[in-house]
């Protein structure tokens, strides 16, 4: 084995003492990183007395005298008597004495007298770290502080010309025919912007902006700027709320993280929160962060897609769904981990240009924009989502803002091929306009993957299917979701994180940028997600990746027939969609999706779109 | 102050309860988390194999929006 | 500076009652340095998950431990200082209780890092040295000491007045002056340096006594085992012998390795004493404390506190023992006052 490979450190002299033969093998994991490090290494034999250790670790005057041991009650005495016997010998002029081993732990080594003690979850970096006298905290892992780039080194060129060709020219014409019209989702987006330019500098300006907006929106939302009439199960934030806010971010620096979630620091796992409580959401936000999570997905109430316009202030609110506010963002960032990306999303209802304005200004990292989900699958009027969803898009790009595109619409049983072909038109629409946007394929089991028994035997083929065909067409991020494992997931919590954590190693092993993972309470709908359901998931997907490492999973044969079956499926799409030349007339007829599929054109904001002036 | 205050959100109980069949096990589970002084408490998950239920119960302490009482006084 | 160790015999000998029933006879009128080598007055016991006595200080003690626990200590601690010596817990401060409060002490756990800091401890203070299971080596700083022992040792009352004549009697050897420097080799005196505690130690001090250097004195540093030196005994040809001495450097050097009542053996092998067996420094035993308590594993990895009956457990060993010894529940600290008394003296 090659030594003195590590430069700047003072090789050390190091004897390794089993005292328990079945327990050496932790010392033979130190004794090769040590060596490794260039340091003097001597593991001595397993069948010496105590006084045998001593005198042979007396002729070679020590630096670092480590032994093994399991401790039990009856063991504790002969490992205090091995202490004096080196405190006796004269080891300890010199020499550091460390104890490792099963139910070992400081306070224990302590009352032994040794310098340090490591337990059986300890790394063997700890007690190299140990050694060449750095201070390595044991009780904490690490966590990355500079916030990943999910876009960074790619392209967006289309490596299927075929299909690339037919995207540019949709997605040209929806823009062009986007850019001719308007709403009141836009209006509202422009009115936002400058309300929040006046609201301190103009106070009488801001009031007129905001009795402007007022006249564009609708519903309870409505109700509220009308006559100050709290939304259903809404309330606002006490100051006592706000302040548990605030001191979570204030000890942001000596959050614990725990060791054992450390190799999801290379990984982008996003969790999704909206417990419908900022205060709540904060927490369960930060203990995310502590157990691995990089990033974290904004959940906004239902009713916030389906009334035109946005809250000021800041709410609790007693369902799923935190309120869309600035006030909340604002609050809930002031809570945000330096280092955590954070999505605000914009995707499928009415408000969704001015959410993008929204996280603009409150600082998040990513937003989320779609078209086709949101009029196919989540109730909002395909003419107007078109409207809305250029406008988000043209606002992200400008505002720097990466964003998601989601393939949802699946989960209502449009088939993959139909899905993916709407979501390249979007990106494709976003990349024309200067923007950023990622692949958000449904990672899970469909309705699709059902009926065709494409995950009758297994749940890889079909997923793996996916990310390679969307590989082979264009050069973009793909973050799979929301959240993977859809529809596999049941109320058991073990079977819950199992299934998670396959599908979000599956993902990252399939070359995913990021996965955003479900809580074990993800089949649970009898109450809000639970903090202990949150770290379950984190904890199996850091254990899977730990076990699949740079082994890889293998798909079968049949994941190349799916491949195939979708670049198929969607380039028959693209070109029905071309053909007919009119992106919204598409959607409303079904080309992305029909009522035999379980797609139906959204109602909400019907009638509301107008021309350009 | 009782300890459970300190509970961020919900306590989850699982275990392994014996009975006749799941409907059994969850009135079971659910007196269960009563008697345990849960007032907000639901069956999460309960599957019946051999002779009774493995079972997930949770009582709520605090839903979102709740008065937290977390650090109000000392435990 | 005066030191005072309270030193077990084995864990849940009853040192921590010994450390506070101490405390409490100097709290009002004298200087008071506290510290320990190990980990002490914790709620609950480490191993055994049972409950512990805690240990209180009162106002205007210094104690020694790692600064994590003084800053939780509901005792609050002034005019902190880090004493340089770090232990597993962390750095260990010195600082002055000005509130009485319940504290934990983790302190240094070998002689080298002891020494450095009772450089802390006031001059006319008196140091309370909190040992830890069995361990004794740093013990050699100590003035006086006093022994804890009792029912978690051995719940046979014979055996452990037994170990504890053999303690006494080792802690009563006599005081000889080391050797100079200068007068190593000849003039009857050899050094033997590593201890007596290998098999084939002894017959290198049997050589040195009986073979061509014939010393008369020689100076063993280090650990002592009482089987290597019967070992040693049994080569040594006593009859006929003139004065000779073998000088250890401390008792406590006797008392690491090996059984305590195989000196039992080492004493009769030399029944009139032809051979002296001194040491270079001693500490005086003040007394020994007897704790009825131990735990008992219940199964599982559980412990339950049992007691064998306390009053002819220690009336057992008092009948047996030469040096005073007490139950400081059982009988009161009126004892161990009067040892401290003493001491004071």
């Amino acid at each position: 084995m090659e030594q003195g490979r590590s430069k700047g450190i003072t090789p050390r002299k190091v004897v390794l003492a089993p005292l328990d033969p079945v327990h050496d093998v932790g010392l033979k994991l130190i004794r090769r990183k040590l060596l490794e490090r260039g340091h003097e290494v001597t593991l001595l034999p397993p069948d010496l007395s105590m006084e045998e250790i001593v005198a042979r670790a007396k002729a070679m005057d020590p630096d670092f005298i480590m032994i093994s041991r399991a401790l039990s009650y009856g063991i504790s005495e002969l490992l205090a008597k091995f202490v004096d016997l080196c405190d006796a010998a004269g080891l300890r002029e010199k020499a550091k004495l460390v104890a490792g081993g099963l139910s070992m732990k400081p306070v224990i080594a302590q009352e032994l007298g040794f310098d340090a003690g490591f337990g059986p979850d300890t790394p063997v970096e700890a007690a190299v770290a140990y050694v060449e006298g750095q201070e390595l905290d044991l009780s904490t892992g690490s966590r990355r502080r500079e916030k990943a780039d999910l876009t960074a080194g790619f392209t967006y060129k289309f490596l299927d010309s075929e299909i690339g060709y037919l995207c540019t020219t949709i997605a040209q014409q929806l823009i062009d025919w986007a850019n001719k019209h308007t709403s009141s989702g836009v209006e509202r987006a422009r009115l936002r912007i400058e309300m929040e330019s006046e609201r301190d500098s103009n106070p009488g300006l801001y009031s007129t902006l905001r009795n402007d907006y007022a006249s564009l929106t609708s519903g309870e939302v409505k109700e509220w700027y009308l006559t100050g009439k709290h939304v259903s199960h809404t309330r606002p934030i006490t100051e006592k709320e706000a302040g548990y806010i605030r001191s979570l971010l204030k000890n942001a620096d000596s959050i614990v993280i725990p060791r054992s979630q450390d190799i999801l620091n290379d990984r982008n796992v996003f969790v999704q929160y909206g417990t419908g409580c900022p205060v709540m959401d904060a927490y369960h936000i930060n203990l995310s962060v502590a157990w691995g999570a990089r990033g974290v997905v904004h959940f906004d109430p239902s009713w916030g897609a389906r009334n035109e316009g946005l809250l000021e202030q800041a709410w609790s609110h007693e369902h799923d769904g935190t309120v869309l506010t600035l006030d909340n963002l604002r609050l809930i960032k002031g809570g945000l981990i330096p280092g955590i990306l954070w999505q605000v999303r914009a995707h499928r209802g009415l408000n969704t240009p001015e959410t993008v304005v929204l996280a603009h200004l409150s600082g998040a990292d990513l937003t989320k924009i779609n078209i086709v989900y949101g009029s196919l699958g989540a109730g909002t009027d395909p003419e107007r989502l078109t409207v809305d969803g250029v406008e988000a898009m043209r606002l992200a790009a400008q505002h720097n803002l990466p964003y998601d595109v989601v393939t949802n619409e699946e989960l209502c049983g449009v088939p993959a091929a139909k899905a993916f072909a709407g979501m390249l038109i979007v990106a494709t629409a976003g990349v024309l306009q200067g923007g950023r946007p990622l692949l958000q394929p449904l990672f899970a089991n469909s309705p699709e993957g059902m009926v065709t028994g494409y995950t009758e035997h297994n749940f890889i083929d079909f997923n793996v299917a996916k990310m390679r065909v969307l590989s082979s067409i264009i050069d973009a991020p793909i973050w799979p979701g929301a959240p993977v494992g859809f529809l596999t997931q049941t109320q058991d919590r073990c079977q819950s994180s199992v299934m998670t954590a396959l599908h979000a190693a599956l993902a990252l092993d399939s070359g995913a940028t990021a996965v955003t993972i479900a809580s074990s309470d993800e089949a649970y709908a009898g109450g809000p997600i639970t903090a202990p359901a949150r770290v379950d998931t984190l904890k199996a997907t850091a254990a899977a990746l730990r076990f699949f490492g740079e082994g890889g999973i293998s798909p079968t044969p049949e994941a190349e027939r799916i491949e195939t079956e979708l670049r198929e499926g969607i380039l028959e799409v693209l070109k029905k969609v071309a053909a007919r030349g009119d992106f919204v007339a598409s959607l409303y007829e079904g080309h992305l999706g029909d009522k035999e599929d379980g797609a139906y054109p959204g109602r909400s904001g019907k009638g509301t779109v107008t021309l350009k002036h | 102050m009782s300890i459970k205050h300190r509970i961020l959100d919900g306590c989850d109980v699982e275990t392994f309860i014996l009975c006749k069949d799941v409907d059994e096990g969850k009135t079971l589970g659910l007196r269960l988390m009563a008697e345990l002084g849960f007032e907000d408490a639901d069956v999460v998950f309960c599957e019946m194999g051999g002779p009774g239920v493995r079972i997930r119960l949770r009582g709520y302490v605090y839903r979102p929006s709740a008065d937290y009482q977390w650090y109000d006084q000392e435990v | 500076m005066r030191v005072i160790g309270i030193a077990g015999t084995a864990k849940n000998t009853g040192k921590t009652t010994t450390l506070v029933a101490s405390i409490k006879f100097f709290a009002e009128n004298q200087k008071m340095f506290i510290t320990g080598i190990g980990y002490d007055g914790e709620d609950f016991d480490n191993l055994t998950g049972l409950p512990k006595p805690r240990v209180f200080v009162p106002e205007g003690a210094i104690v020694a431990s790692a600064l994590p626990l003084l800053e939780s200590s509901d005792a609050k601690f002034t005019d902190l200082s880090d004493t340089g010596v770090r232990c597993a817990l962390g750095r260990i401060f010195s600082g002055t209780a000005t509130a009485p409060g319940q504290v934990v002490l983790a302190g240094p756990a070998s002689t080298r890092d002891l020494s450095s800091v009772l450089a802390f401890a006031p001059d006319d203070s008196v140091v309370l040295l909190d040992g830890a299971f069995s361990r004794i080596s740093p013990m050699v700083v100590a003035d006086s000491l006093i022994l804890a022992t009792g029912a978690a040792r051995s719940r046979d009352s014979h055996r452990i007045a037994r170990e504890i004549n053999a303690i006494d009697r080792i802690m009563g050897l006599p005081v000889v002056d080391g050797p100079g420097t200068g007068d190593v080799s000849g003039n009857g005196v050899s050094k033997m340096s590593g201890g007596l505690f290998l098999p084939g130690q002894g017959h290198e001090l049997a050589w040195r006594l009986n073979g061509a250097g014939k010393a008369q004195t020689v100076y063993v540093t280090g650990i002592v085992n009482p089987q290597v030196f019967l070992e040693a005994l049994e080569e040594i040809n006593l009859n006929g012998h003139r004065d000779l001495t073998i000088v250890f450097d401390h008792p406590i050097m006797l008392l690491l390795s090996g059984d305590l009542l195989r000196w039992e053996e080492v004493f009769s092998a030399n029944p009139e004493e032809r051979l002296t067996v001194a040491v270079r420094a001693s500490t005086e035993l003040l007394g020994v404390t007897i704790n009825p308590y131990t735990p008992t594993e219940s199964g599982a990895g559980k412990y339950v506190a049992t007691y064998v009956p306390p009053e002819s457990f220690l009336g057992d060993i008092d009948g047996l023992t030469r040096i005073a010894c007490t139950d400081i529940m059982f009988e009161g600290p009126g004892k161990l006052h009067s040892w401290l008394e003493k001491f004071l003296d």
